[in-house]
Formats: C-alpha cells, structure tokens, sequence
C-alpha cells in the first residue's frame, strides 16, 4: 500500500507539474500584450509600456518567466487582477466558498439519485423500472448542462415558480441558510445531471455481473437470505469501483459547474474563471483554471487511493 | 433492446468453401449492424441531419443571418414561419437547419482530423514503447488530468474565438483519449500469437504494424470515434454558448439557446429547440456507434 501510495502520489505531482507548464504554455501564447491593454489609453506612450512590461516581468525570456510563476505559485502567489486591483488568490478564495456549497450539493443528488437508481435497475433487470430509468439515462447522458438547465428554470422557475432561477440567495428571506437551500436546487441538479447518468449506469452494470458472480451462487446454496447477499457480499463487491468513479465524478462536478455558475448567476470560481476569460483578465482567468485543474488532479488521486485501500488488487495493477 | 441470447461463435456455413466475397462480408456487417434497431434509427436520423445540412442553402425558407426588424419574436405558424422567429426578426427553423451544418462540422471535422492523429501516437506508444511512448503516454497523461471543458476553455481563450479554433480545441480534447485507446489495444495486440508469428517469419517492426496490429486496432478506435462524436458536438455548442466559441450572427445550435434565454418566459422554444436538435443528433452517433461495435467485434454480435 505504501508502495502505491508513494507511486501513485508522484504520477500526481508530475500531472499538476504538466498542468502548469501546459497553462503557462496557452497564456504565453495569447495574443496581445497584458502591458496595452492594462495601460487602456496610455497605450499610445512607448515608454509607459516599456515601464508596464517590464513592471509585469514580460521582457524577462519566457522560462524565466515561467519559474518566477511557480515560485510564486508554490508561495499561494497566483498574481494580480488588474482588472480588480486585487490578488488573484484572494479572488479565488472570495468565491471558493460558493462553489464548494455547489459542490457539495451536486455530489448530494448525485449520490442520492444516482446510486439508488443504479441499484433498484439492477435487482429488477429488465423490469418496466429498468426500461424506462435506463432509457431517461441514456438521453440525459446525451443532453447539453446548459440546456439542462435552461429547461430546469422554465419548467421550475418560469412555469411552476416554485424555485428561484439565479442567484445564491434573495435579500428577501429573513433566514439566509434557508435561502441559499433553496436557490441551491436547480444548480445542484443541474450540475450533477452528466454524473448520475454514469453513476447510475456503473451501479447497474456492477452489481448485474456480481450478482451472477459464482460466488452469488454459493451464497444462495448456504442459504444466505436474500437481503444480506446482496447489502453485504454483493455491495462489498462492487464498493470499490463505486467509490472510484464516484471520485473521478467529483472531479467531473467542478468542470459542469462553469456552466451551471453562468446560467445560474451562482458566484463562484466557475463563473469567475467565465468573466476573466471574456474580459480578458489573463491571470485570474490562469489561477482559476489551475486551482480547478489542481482539485480534480487531487480528487483522481483520491479515488485512486480510495479505490486501492478497498481493493488490494487496484494496488498491484500499478 | 431486446436481444436473443445465443451468442454466434462461427461464422455462419458458406455454400462454397474460399475466400469471402465482398458481397458476403458486406451483407454480414449489415445484418450484424441491423440487428441493432436503435443503431439503424441513429443512421436514419444523421442521414437525414446531414441532408439537412447540406441543402440548407437551397431548403430553407429565409435567410439565416439577416433578419427582419418587424417580424421579431413571431410565435410559431404565423405568417409563414413555422417555428416563429427569434429575437432579431430571424425565421428559426432556417436557423435550426443552418445550425446542423455547424454541428456536424464541428463534432466530426475535428474527430476525423484526431484519428489520423491519434492512430500513430498510439500505436508508436503502445508497440514501440521506449523512451518515446513513455513520453507520448506521459504527455497525454497531462492533458487527461484535466476536465475537457476547462482544457477547451483555456485553449479558445487563447486561440481567440471562431469556428477553426473551436474544431482545434476539439481536436485536443478528444486527442489524449482516442490516442489512449489505440495504445491499450495495441499493447494488448502485441502479446497475440499472430503479432510473434510475424515477428519469428521476418517480418520487420513496420511491416507488423501496418499489416497485423492496425488492422485489428482501427475497428475500435473506429466506433469509439463515431461514439465520441455525439460528445464533441454538446460540447463544441457549450462553446457557442458560453460566447467563446463560433461567433453570432453565425446559426449555431448553442448560439441559439444563448439567444433565445431572455425570452424563456413566454416563448421557450427559442431557446429549448435547439438543445433538443443536439441530443437527437448526439443520441444518433452514439447509436450508430454501438451498431458499429456489433459490425466490428463479432464476439458482440447476437443473433
């Protein structure tokens, strides 16, 4: 186990290293200079750029630049907004509150949907419940987040007007927790939609082959109630697969969520990441997408951990 | 899906013994193929999609782009407009039939331009190994540490908007998994019998791999392709959507939905509508997709 956890951690730590080569990569070839368009109308002036350029460290040779970042970067320093006059990480940290609410609630109906689903399809294979739920499963898997969620706010917000349609909570309500769970609905479901279809579709496919395992059998030769073969041999059996996509849904969860933060008016690093990128605002746009990228790095390792803990044969395979 | 479950283990008696004629082999695809009624409804529907797309020009009733300032907002059936007009005087269904060819061009330009790509990557990572498949794996590994949106995100930000740094997005996207594919297959075909029988006649690392590892590895990554296709345009409309990716006035499915959400309220087809298109067209590829993995691996086929 130490053995993999030590393998699998430094496979970890060269994927974020190339994660922030790769970002580094992008932003340097972005066309324009950061040094313009942050000078707005004093652009015109030679020297002011000169001055900007070399304030920002753009005249340095780009690998230069490169390990300034990461130094930086290592420090939690992920550079200025100019756009904001602040630092980026604080913006990031600002919103990071938000999106995990979001996040915790998509990983809830996730779970809570997806998983029950997968199961009652599997224990009644073929049934009307199967059919039907496998069906709706395959079609959702196929529908655009953004769409989802336009069509979640007509029918729930427009239509029925039982939910609101933006925003994290109204100043209205006296009681600001109640609120937030409520304005929470409709992003969460949205954002979880893709990953209960896969949660659901493993589930199901798992437990069918365990049950059919031979080992099914020979419980149901010693007599083993129904009940327990399947909540404690046949879920034990299927646990690990479980709690590894589950992990590498999570981390599917952040990347849904831009989505879900720009139709939802939800203010969280999604829809920061969304602003910087239209408006331009090269380094709170880099810092969100690495944290993100960072979270899901570390939410695969995770899963992986998770998985192998549960699955000694997950620790060999490495 | 209902399926008998006898499983064809042989292939079914000729009448006379020799080589398969192309006939045989081409009638036993489409019947393997069309054991699957989903996979041949997905052929239907992209047929006719792609017919859509083509004649567009010549098919629909209005103009695509340019719209008419007193005809705003129509609801549907009236004065001509089928499916009413959005919010620019602009007759929606030319706009929906416009906006096929932008999907079927993103989802399946990028995919055919990544397969050619993917095939030696993975086949140098997976057979040749060394130092360079190392590096190839290892680098691909990187960009499937991140979420696909994000990574598109980033690159179209770059790149800057526009329907050919879209399709280039994609291509890098869908690169790390087809690449991925192909290597897993490879290496496993390396193991084959047929793969050492080769090696021990004389055969040199080249020749292998075009004559005996290729062949077997292309089937797969050929339905994953088709699969994947579906993926890509959700997500190349995601783009539009999001205003990163192909540029209005241009029709495009995603566009589309991003223009008609202020008028959710009271005329929600605008927006709903072409949502709708991209799930039955999605749907389509990943139908066929399965119909092609009947046709592709003969151990799937029941009859």
């Amino acid at each position: 186990m130490v053995r993999f956890l030590a393998k699998r951690t430094v496979l970890a730590l060269f994927t974020l290293w190339g994660v922030t080569v790769l970002i580094f990569i992008l932003f340097q070839a972005l066309p324009g200079d950061a040094a313009i368009s942050l000078l707005g109308s004093q652009a015109g002036n030679p020297e002011a750029v000169a001055r900007m350029r070399s304030y920002l460290g753009l005249d340095r040779p780009a690998y230069i630049q490169y390990f300034v970042w990461l130094g930086d970067l290592l420090q939690g320093d992920l550079g200025q907004s100019a756009r904001f006059d602040q630092p980026v990480s604080k913006l990031i940290l600002d919103k990071a509150l938000n999106s995990i609410i979001l996040l915790v609630g998509s990983a809830v109906v996730m779970f809570s949907v997806g998983i029950p689903l997968g199961i009652v399809a599997a224990l009644r294979e073929r049934s009307l419940f199967d059919r039907i739920g496998m069906g709706v499963i395959i079609v959702l898997g196929m529908v655009p987040v953004f769409w989802f969620g336009l069509l979640l706010i007509y029918l729930f917000a427009l239509v029925l007007d039982v939910l609101p349609a933006s925003r994290m909570y109204s100043f209205h309500d006296s009681n600001r927790t109640l609120s937030i769970l409520v304005h929470l609905v409709l992003p969460a479901i949205t954002t979880a939609a893709i990953s209960i279809t896969i949660l659901a579709r493993v589930t199901r496919a798992s437990l069918l082959e365990t049950l059919e395992a031979p080992f099914m059998q020979a419980l149901i030769a010693r007599g083993i109630p129904v009940r327990r073969r399947i909540w404690r041999h046949a879920m034990r059996n299927i646990l690990p697969i479980m709690v590894n996509v589950s992990g590498l849904q999570i981390g599917w969860l952040f990347s849904g969520a831009i989505f879900t933060e720009v139709i939802f008016s939800w203010p969280g690093i999604g829809r920061l990441i969304y602003d910087a990128v239209s408006a331009r605002d090269v380094p709170v746009a880099l810092g969100g997408i690495l944290v993100v990228g960072a979270l899901f790095v570390l939410a695969n390792l995770a899963a992986d951990v998770a998985t192998a803990s549960l699955d000694p044969r997950r620790r060999e395979a490495m | 899906m209902k399926r008998a479950r006898t499983l064809v283990t042989d292939s079914p008696p000729r009448a006379h013994a020799g080589e398969p004629s192309w006939r045989d082999s081409a009638g036993q695809a489409w019947r393997a193929y069309a054991s699957d009624r989903l996979a041949v409804a997905g052929l239907v529907i992209a047929v006719l999609v792609g017919l859509i797309a083509i004649f567009a020009p010549w098919i629909s009733p209005y103009s695509p782009t340019a719209g008419v300032g007193a005809d705003r907002l129509l609801p549907p059936l009236v004065d001509g407009h089928i499916l009413g007009t959005d919010g620019q005087g602009r007759d929606i269904l030319t706009r929906l039939m416009w906006g096929a060819r932008m999907s079927l061009l993103i989802g399946i330009v990028p995919t055919v331009l990544a397969f050619f790509i993917s095939v030696p990557l993975g086949v140098i990572a997976g057979y040749h190994l060394g130092w360079v498949g190392e590096g190839i794996m290892r680098l691909l590994d990187v960009f499937l540490a991140f979420p696909m949106v994000l990574l598109g995100l980033a690159i179209v930000s770059v790149l800057g908007d526009g329907m050919i740094n879209v399709m280039l997005a994609i291509v890098i996207i869908e690169l790390p998994f087809m690449a991925r594919l192909v290597y897993t297959e490879t290496s496993l075909m390396r193991q084959k019998p047929f793969v050492t029988a080769a090696r021990v006649s004389g055969s040199t690392t080249l020749q292998i791999m075009a004559r005996e590892v290729l062949p077997n590895v292309l089937g797969s990554l050929v339905v994953y392709s088709t699969t994947i296709v579906g993926a890509m345009i959700v997500i190349g409309a995601g783009f539009s959507f999001l205003g990163i990716g192909i540029q209005p006035p241009t029709a495009d499915w995603g566009i589309m939905t991003a223009d008609g959400a202020p008028v959710l309220d009271s005329l929600p087809h605008i927006s709903l509508l072409p949502g709708v298109a991209i799930i039955i067209v999605a749907l389509a590829f990943a139908w066929i997709g399965d119909g092609l993995r009947l046709v592709v691996d003969p151990r799937k086929r029941v009859v």
